[in-house]
């Protein structure tokens, strides 16, 4: 049971007691060592004795640590746990680039063996986004969604917009329109990538509807700001019935409140982007970088 | 354009029975599509955000153009471009479109729209479609091919172009921005080596092996090995490469390869890889380097006369660690500060009065008599004649020059005993008067015999044997008995290491030569000891010292010893 109750804790940081995060650390330790304690005959490069060596063990990471892109993908593999492999490849991962910049004596240019390097450290940077997101995102979005789906969000605005319909009919035709139009152009935070990272409310809200002196415009509607300034400037005519102002409240208040859903499900949005964002970086840089890694050994002794 | 929007609600009561307020929009292009922004925005998934855009024609005509791939429906019909008329029908999704003439109190609008649509926001809205990143025109695996394929384009398959392809190589090489095999440099080429530029292939001659001696000796076709090649010390090197030292594309650049591990794989343990070595063991300059060994130019009177070589001295044997330039000069007495004789009267000399740098300052000019000496040491030998002096460097000509002088001397009757014979003399200007035979036989005798008296007196009294090492030969009479051993002053007295006395200029002379202050004869060796060289130098990783490894002294390559040769052992004895 204890072990049980562990093991339930147990995450791809502290996996099997951080395992793979000691046997990074002590291999970056001991790599680091050799390197300061090595006295080649020229200064560090990567056709030392030590080079070639570090270059070779770096080359062999990245291709294990390319390999979990495969591993995760089959889950009827046995060979490890999922959970295991992934902290083999965070902490792993960390020591390679280590090893891959001593390899490299410090020595860069313009020319394709810097450019794997490059590679490496921006595949390495996403991956390090990438565990941040993983700890930290999942915990602030199920504090922030208050345990809606994102479909739950969609119908309660629905819900919403159709009871300001209801209560604007019974108002008048122009406020009916207004928040048709109102609905209608509520930015739901979809969209491009860009959009979603984003985050900007870009609904607008058409005026002057059927005030045919006066032109239609479009203004825009962040967090339903406009709509709610537009309704809380209604003067009710002197027919106006109390229940008529009592209904213009009663709008109010349901624009304010589409609005905080409209605020939560933006953030659910971008936060979901987030959190994928870094694979859209991670996944393509570690492609190029195998291509690149690939080019700068056959290069290297192409013109030996 | 005017345009008057009519929305109809699916579900309410019957617009025309409501007083239906209608939008009123003036503007040149009135868009269509299901972004927010739009003038008529209909959200549903077969409407693009920005579907399509209503003009109005200079003729009066409404066209409506889509902007999509999708086109634009009217009456059931599918265009890209379409006039709309009055009572055509425009379908966005589930959303419909009814253009209306305007007429009675609409008469102002250029038309009227009458949209119905019924309004439902779900997930199905293209707006909610889009809230995942999965949802994203371009996936992850297209980025990832993308990115791979283009640097698989740009550093392997263009470049290759270059390294395949001589044709293009050229082309490739000189465009600027063009991947070329230059992006495969593992780093900048040497200063010196620049000129080669992006010409890969000169050197890199065949893929997948390393450069070739052969390729370095295209230029360095002179190189001279370490080792005598004709002797059997050239296995030692057997398989070295050029490239073994002289490493290319490395940084900092350095052709030279400082590290002293390179001589000390052999020389630290000479005695153990070449029987009987010439030199001794070395490993490092502070502690384990042996004493300077100086080279003495000597001459071997009985095998080669006349002949000088450089010879080895044996510095723990004092009888024989001196200098035998046959030179007598005291530095002591040259450097005495309190002054020595000169024709200007007393002066204090100086090392660098003597001693003075050729023009690159790394070694000293030899020292001769016509410009370090004679300013104080005169020829002159007739106190009455100022003009007299006898040269320099050759005894024949020294006899001939006093044989000269006495028998001007004699002709011109100055000497005290030609008084009677001058009338039979010629003068300038006047007739030639011919000698008895009697009478030049008396002028010669007298001259020789003037010569060979003053001789004596510069050569065994006062003026050569000051300097020189003057001898008589035993039996031989006249000019012949006198005999002075050449001098030759050591230049080089380390042939295997290189000194610049430039380098080491901010020092008084005698700080390194220490003994020349009190040196009294010209056999004293006044180089400095290795211990002298350590006060300043110290190992290659010295910290509290010059750090001097090899090469700062040494060289690798030696004159004379035979080609560096490009092929290895193996090669040549198959040849």
């Amino acid at each position: 049971m204890g072990l049980e109750s562990r093991s339930m804790h147990q995450s791809f940081i502290n996996f099997r007691h951080y395992r793979y995060g000691l046997i990074a650390g002590v291999a970056s330790v001991v790599t680091l060592a050799t390197y300061l304690l090595d006295r080649p005959r020229v200064p560090p490069n990567g056709g030392t004795w030590l080079g070639y060596t570090l270059g070779t063990i770096a080359a062999l990471l990245v291709i294990f640590l390319a390999l979990f892109g495969i591993r995760k993908r089959s889950f009827r593999s046995t060979i490890g746990t999922a959970i295991g492999w992934l902290s083999a490849h965070v902490y792993l991962g960390l020591a390679a680039l280590l090893i891959a910049t001593l390899h490299s004596g410090m020595h860069f240019g313009r020319n394709v063996h810097t450019v794997a390097y490059v590679l490496m450290c921006l595949v390495t940077l996403s991956g390090c986004w990438g565990v941040y997101a993983y700890i930290s995102f999942p915990g602030a979005m199920i504090q922030q969604r208050g345990n809606l789906r994102r479909s739950e969000f969609l119908r309660q605005i629905a819900e919403l917009d159709s009871r300001s319909l209801e209560l604007a009919e019974a108002i008048s035709p122009r406020i009916t329109q207004l928040l048709a139009e109102a609905a209608r152009r509520t930015d739901l935070g979809g969209g491009n990538l860009w959009k979603q990272l984003r985050s900007r409310d870009e609904s607008t809200l058409l005026l002057g509807i059927g005030s045919a002196p006066r032109r239609s415009s479009l203004v825009s509607n962040p967090n339903q700001r406009a709509l709610i300034r537009t309704l809380a400037q209604i003067r009710p005519g002197r027919t106006s019935s109390e229940a008529a102002l009592a209904s213009v409240q009663k709008l109010l208040e349901l624009a304010g409140s589409k609005a905080a859903l409209l605020q939560r499900l933006r953030r659910e949005t971008q936060f979901a982007a987030l959190l994928r964002i870094w694979l859209f970086l991670h996944v393509p840089l570690c492609c190029a970088l195998l291509a690149a890694l690939c080019i700068h050994v056959v290069t290297v002794f192409l013109y030996w | 354009m005017l345009i008057c929007l009519i929305r109809e609600i699916a579900g309410s009561a019957p617009a025309a029975s409501r007083q239906i307020p209608g939008t009123v929009f003036q503007t040149k292009e009135f868009t269509i599509g299901s972004a927010p922004d739009q003038h008529l925005q209909a959200p549903d998934k077969d409407v693009d955000p920005q579907h399509a855009i209503l003009r109005l024609t200079t003729r009066g005509h409404l066209v409506l153009t889509a902007l999509g791939p999708k086109g634009v429906i009217v009456n059931g019909k599918r265009g890209t471009r379409v006039l709309l008329y009055p009572n055509d029908k425009l379908q966005l999704g589930a959303t419909t479109v009814k253009v209306e003439a305007p007429s009675g109190p609409s008469e102002q609008f250029t038309c009227v729209l009458r949209v119905s649509d019924p309004y439902a926001p779900d997930e199905t809205s293209p707006a909610a479609a889009h809230t995942s990143v999965q949802g994203s025109r371009f996936t992850i695996s297209f980025w990832s091919w993308t990115l791979t394929l283009g640097v698989a384009a740009i550093f392997l398959l263009v470049p290759m172009g270059a390294f395949l392809a001589p044709p293009v190589r050229k082309l490739l090489r000189s465009t600027p921005l063009v991947p070329s095999d230059a992006l495969w440099s593992a780093g900048p080429l040497h200063a010196t080596h620049r000129f080669i530029g992006n010409d890969c292939t000169s050197c890199h001659v065949t893929p997948f092996e390393r450069v070739h001696n052969s390729e370095c000796e295209k230029c360095h076709s002179d190189v001279q090995h370490h080792v005598d090649v004709r002797t059997a010390d050239i296995a030692l090197f057997d398989q070295e490469r050029c490239e073994t030292c002289h490493l290319e594309h490395k940084e900092p650049a350095s052709l030279i390869p400082r590290d002293e591990r390179l001589c000390t794989d052999c020389h630290a343990r000479l005695d153990k890889l070449k029987r009987g070595a010439e030199v001794q063991n070395a490993a490092d300059f502070g502690s384990n380097h042996p004493e300077f060994r100086l080279a003495v130019l000597s001459e071997d009177a009985i095998v080669a006369p006349g002949q000088w070589q450089p010879q080895w001295l044996d510095s723990s044997n004092p009888a024989t660690f001196k200098e035998n330039s046959h030179l007598k000069f005291s530095h002591a007495q040259h450097l005495n500060p309190k002054g020595i004789k000169s024709p200007t009267g007393e002066r204090v000399l100086q090392c660098g009065d003597c001693h003075r740098p050729n023009s690159s300052g790394r070694q000293m000019m030899p020292i001769r008599m016509e410009t370090q000496c004679s300013g104080c040491h005169s020829l002159h030998f007739d106190e009455h004649d100022p003009t007299s002096g006898v040269p320099h460097g050759s005894l024949q000509s020294m006899f001939r020059v006093l044989r000269e002088h006495f028998s001007r001397q004699y002709l011109e009757s100055t000497g005290p005993t030609m008084r009677t014979q001058t009338d039979r003399l010629r003068r300038p200007g006047q007739e030639a008067v011919q000698m008895s035979i009697d009478e030049q036989r008396r002028a010669r005798d007298w001259a020789d015999i003037q010569s060979l008296k003053m001789a004596s007196e510069l050569l065994e009294k006062r003026v050569c044997v000051d300097c020189h090492d003057v001898t008589r030969v035993l039996g031989a009479t006249g000019f012949d008995q006198w005999q002075v051993s050449p001098v030759r002053l050591t230049q080089n007295w380390m042939p295997r290491a290189r000194f610049n006395h430039a380098a080491h200029i901010t020092q008084p002379c005698t700080s390194c030569h220490n003994t020349a202050e009190r040196s009294k004869l010209s056999s004293d060796i006044l180089m400095p000891r290795i211990a002298k060289c350590r006060e300043c130098h110290g190992d290659a990783g010295d910290a509290s010292k010059l750090s001097s490894d090899c090469v700062m002294c040494h060289r690798f390559h030696l004159p004379n010893r035979g080609r560096f040769d490009p092929e290895p052992l193996k090669a040549r004895a198959s040849r």
